[in-house]
């Protein structure tokens, strides 16, 4: 008996996950115009050489998000063929969605619904690949391994101009007239930087580090970014950063994932028994003013975190949990730690992006 | 048909059989003094674990180039096929994992201890006189402990000419490959008799595909697919009177190829290259000092060498280089009391050292890994006219070293493992059943690979019971010979080692367990038509049920990856005065690419149709036949691996020469 129930429950199983997780009337994303406060996209990044990079809308009002697999999301819809291999970043700019692909090597321009409006960027180079994006509602920051970030117009998608970094940039975010970017260096030298740039005169500066990531966020005037450590005897640290002035301060907090809001960081940290079973941390916001610490979700709550993201808007927490080769699960969570909402995403999710 | 007539037979052959310890049939096969080998097919209906035995006539009749090929025609087997003819072909037993499957040739074990997975791709079917695949470790007790040592195995005889023979063989095919080979034996006296093989492969391999992309598709022409690769091996047996047996085997295997990866949406580019040596030497000497006691020793040493060569960024590229050493060493004692009709005791102990040195641009490992394994095993068996049992223990001991930083602890573990054939009529009906409890030890992969890697990594356990009947009968009418075994198995593999992720980077831990279950089905008939025209006939299926049971697992009850719920092959051949014609057929239903059984991770199940032709003629005393075929002739490039697409259809033109 239990075996017969068993092999009812795979296709129960997926029924349930498509029929909560999406909508069937959609035929992709909303139609242009949305206005950040209906709902925010959502990327998922996909296993390497699986093509499983995929988007997703959420919609605040209903708690509902469209199809999270690479062959059901909303570029998949819209286009009919699949996103691609590693959907690294999402940056949703006026009515325009840019999507960093790494694995494939490109950039996609969409709109709101998830079509394409024009040809993606390739790069065609070996050990090119488009990582993560900022932008200041003019242009389009994208950094790419090949050392260089990338500047498009965000109205066109057209390219304007190329800034070159260190080895390896990943992180990149603008802040205070800067745009502060995380090289993460050579592999496995632990030689990383920070480049900060004017952006009105181009003037560089570079901040050796030892292993910077994606994690970089601005909070007030300052960017705070986690260098990774060396996974051995250099723990991951948070670190602050002011631009203008052109310093870095430690701010001795070990983390994996990081996000501001209203004056406050948001930190989570997993570390690593002897036989690397995971710990995770509670997560906690920092308020950057006076020092102070809270615990804002529980341990428990923070199993298998893999994404790190709050609204601008309402500060809402978007925590997106992966297992390996499963789907993945987003839950949002309110500045009191209620629960709002709960959706299945893809494949090792990037997180929530919100319109800029 | 195998043939052995001549002198040779009680020289050649009988050096080479202990050699090779393939004798799951039964333990009188292997008494070096009355070996007969007249069958034309190598008999296992009447052992108590499952074996499927392929000879070098069967392989050919399946179009089977290479061993994994031939193996993608047994039953309880899932062969991870990355496509063309330099991708990496692995083989899986019952949804246990290729880790767990143990590979001999000629007698001795094939290793890798970074990977712990044997590409069998690499191993040619033209020198090859049986290929044999063994759930748990066969009837024969008189084995190397480390046939003991794997929930299953594969294992390769090479071909031993007969007496002062010549063959060449050249062959042409689709996508720009060409290959030829030479075999020669010569008996330097009555008793000593050396041969000596080569084989060359070159290939572009750039056959076009057309996979699947939502609700469009992908095509394109498959780059970077290009193989060159040199074999050679030499072999001295050595028959040095009725007691003392002596063989050695010299091997070298050097190619050069690209790594074309998956088929990456929007990203064409491929430029990964992997350049891979491999010698070895192995040593076999074998006293019988009695007819009531044998014993054996081997001695290898082997050296593999992998230099990887992939893009940094434009035209740079990092080398990553792997040298691995082992040197493995064996001592097997048989016993047959005189005093104890039926009873037969062995002893075996194996030594194997195993090392693995990096040298690289990116230091992949975290340090240069060393392990000493020591094997013991003990085994008793009975057979009788209507029963076989057998009964080992196999005790496992591995230390480790490692250059720096921590260090795997080391482990100590007793596998136990029991078998019983039933033969209720004395004959054609034999009832099996057999219980098989093993481990594989975490690889140095597993274990050191930088930041991956996790040194307190436990072992993979895994269980299996069997229960299974074949039925088999020979006669002289038209059905000459039948032979069919059905094997049922429930089995459990626990503490599996998976990558687990995280958000800086992946470990690797235990956290998987996996439920077997399934039926293997196999079925071989001879129809002889008349004196020169018989149809063979042979069919395997296979049901194979391997589903997470993980505790609080999202994907308890599923299916695990790429295991085909239905798979199956079949083979047709006709020999007739002027012509022989084949058709052979792999079948495998869908399966998963990922753990979570959803429509979008669904690879499509796929059938690989082939037919062959072939002309012999014998010039004095030269034999010729050529042969051509048609592979894949329904033209789908079906994928074992998504994203990883087979080539389509093609063709392959033989010629081959005997002197």
């Amino acid at each position: 008996m239990r075996r017969f129930i068993c092999l009812f429950s795979i296709p129960l199983l997926a029924t349930v996950l498509f029929t909560s997780c999406s909508n069937d009337d959609d035929n992709g994303g909303p139609e242009g115009g949305v206005p950040s406060s209906l709902g925010c996209y959502i990327v998922n990044q996909g296993g390497m050489s699986e093509n499983d990079g995929s988007i997703q809308f959420y919609d605040y009002s209903t708690g509902e998000a469209t199809a999270p697999d690479a062959e059901g999301n909303i570029f998949v819809q819209q286009n009919g063929e699949m996103l691609g291999d590693i959907a690294q970043d999402l940056m949703w700019v006026d009515d325009k969605l840019f999507v960093t692909l790494s694995g494939s090597q490109k950039i996609e321009v969409l709109d709101e619904s998830g079509k394409r409006i024009r040809a993606p960027h390739k790069f065609e180079v070996e050990g090119a690949s488009p990582r993560m994006m900022a932008t200041d509602g003019t242009h389009v920051y994208v950094t790419n391994y090949d050392g260089i970030v990338y500047v498009y117009s965000a109205a066109t998608g057209d390219l304007v101009k190329t800034i070159p970094v260190g080895v390896r940039p990943e992180g990149i975010c603008i802040c205070d007239g800067f745009l502060v970017v995380n090289n993460a260096g050579d592999l496995y030298a632990y030689n990383g930087s920070i480049s900060i740039i004017d952006i009105k005169n181009g003037d560089t500066k570079n901040i050796s580090m030892c292993n910077p990531y994606i994690m970089n966020v601005v909070c007030d005037d300052k960017v705070y970014i986690i260098d990774s450590g060396n996974y051995a005897d250099i723990p991951s640290n948070i670190y602050s950063v002011s631009p203008r002035e052109g310093t870095v301060v430690s701010l001795n907090i070990s983390a994996s994932a990081i996000a501001a809001y209203e004056g406050k960081l948001y930190y989570v940290n997993t570390s690593y028994l002897e036989d690397w079973t995971p710990v995770y941390s509670p997560l906690m916001a920092l308020d950057i003013a006076t020092g102070e610490t809270q615990e804002l979700l529980s341990a428990d709550k923070m199993k298998n975190i893999y994404s790190l993201s709050v609204n601008p808007e309402n500060g809402d927490i978007f925590a997106g949990y992966a297992e390996y080769g499963v789907l993945g699960t987003m839950r949002v969570f309110a500045q009191d730690g209620r629960q709002k909402g709960v959706f299945t995403v893809g494949y090792y999710t990037g997180g929530a992006r919100f319109e800029n | 048909m195998i043939r052995i007539r001549k002198a040779c037979l009680a020289g050649g052959v009988a050096i080479l059989l202990p050699m090779c310890t393939i004798s799951s049939q039964n333990e009188k096969v292997n008494r070096l003094d009355t070996v007969i080998v007249q069958a034309k097919r190598y008999s296992v209906h009447d052992t108590a674990m499952p074996a499927q035995i392929l000879s070098a006539k069967d392989m050919q009749q399946r179009g089977a180039t290479n061993a994994a090929d031939a193996l993608k025609h047994m039953s309880g087997v899932t062969v991870k096929d990355y496509g063309g003819i330099g991708g990496i072909k692995t083989v899986a037993i019952r949804g246990m994992g290729a880790q767990h499957t143990a590979v001999f040739y000629d007698g001795v074990a094939v290793g890798d201890c970074q990977s712990g997975q044997v590409d069998l791709g690499r191993f040619s079917t033209d020198n090859l006189n049986m290929l044999q695949f063994t759930i748990g470790q066969g009837d024969d007790i008189y084995i190397p402990a480390r046939m003991s040592a794997a929930a299953g195995v594969v294992s390769m005889e090479t071909r031993m000419l007969e007496t002062n023979m010549f063959n060449i063989s050249a062959r042409v095919a689709s996508f720009d490959t060409y290959q030829a080979n030479a075999n020669i034996a010569r008996c330097l006296s009555d008793e000593c008799k050396v041969s000596l093989f080569a084989d060359y492969t070159s290939a572009r391999g750039d056959y076009k595909f057309d996979i699947r992309n939502a609700h469009k598709s992908i095509s394109g022409r498959r780059i970077n697919s290009d193989v060159e690769h040199v074999r050679a091996e030499a072999n001295v047996n050595w028959n040095i009177d009725n007691k003392h047996t002596l063989s050695a085997k010299m091997y070298g295997s050097f190619s050069e190829r690209g790594v074309p990866g998956a088929i990456i949406v929007d990203n064409p580019l491929s430029s990964e290259r992997l350049r891979s040596s491999n010698i070895f030497a192995q040593m076999f000497y074998e006293y019988i000092p009695s007819s009531v006691l044998r014993m054996k020793f081997t001695f290898k040493h082997n050296y593999a060498y992998d230099r990887y060569t992939q893009p940094l960024l434009g035209n740079e590229h990092s080398i990553d280089s792997y040298k691995q050493h082992e040197t493995d060493l064996s001592a097997t004692f048989n016993w047959r009391p005189e005093a104890l009709p039926g009873f037969s005791f062995a002893w075996s102990e194996e030594v194997f050292h195993n090392r693995l040195n990096t040298t690289n641009s990116h230091t992949v490992m975290s340090s240069v890994p060393r392990r000493v394994t020591l094997l013991s095993a003990a085994s008793m068996r009975y057979s009788s006219r209507y029963v076989t049992a057998v009964a080992s223990l196999l005790g496992s001991n591995a230390w480790e070293w490692a250059s720096k930083g921590d260090v795997a602890p080391s482990r100590h573990r007793l596998s136990p493992s029991l078998s019983l054939a039933f033969y209720p009529f004395a004959g054609n009906l034999t009832l099996r059943a057999s219980y098989k409890d093993i481990f594989r030890m975490p690889t140095f992969n597993d274990l050191y690979y930088r930041e991956t890697g996790n040194y307190l990594l436990s072992p993979e356990k895994c269980k299996m019971l069997n229960l299974g009947t074949v039925y088999s009968l020979s006669g002289k009418g038209v059905l000459r010979d039948f032979y069919i075994a059905i094997d049922g198995y429930m089995g459990r593999v626990e503490d599996k080692i998976v990558a687990v992720p995280g958000i800086f980077v992946w470990k690797m831990n235990n956290v998987d367990d996996v439920s077997l279950s399934g039926v293997d089905a196999n079925m071989m008939a001879e129809f002889v038509v008349d004196a020169t025209r018989n149809i063979d006939v042979s069919a395997s299926y296979s049901y194979m049920r391997a589903v997470d049971d993980t505790e609080g697992s999202a994907v308890k009850g599923q299916q695990i990856v790429y295991t085909p719920l239905h798979s199956g092959a079949l083979s047709l051949s006709f020999t007739g005065r002027i012509i022989d014609a084949g058709y052979s057929l792999v079948w495998s239903a869908e399966r998963y690419r990922l753990p979570q059984n959803i429509p979008s991770n669904r690879v499509d199940g796929y059938c690989d149709h082939s037919l062959w032709l072939s002309h012999s003629r014998n010039f004095d005393t030269l034999h010729l036949t050529a042969k051509v075929e048609f592979m894949n002739i329904a033209n789908k490039n079906y994928e074992i691996i998504r994203y990883y697409p087979m080539p389509g259809r093609s063709f392959r033109i033989s010629l081959h020469i005997g002197l």
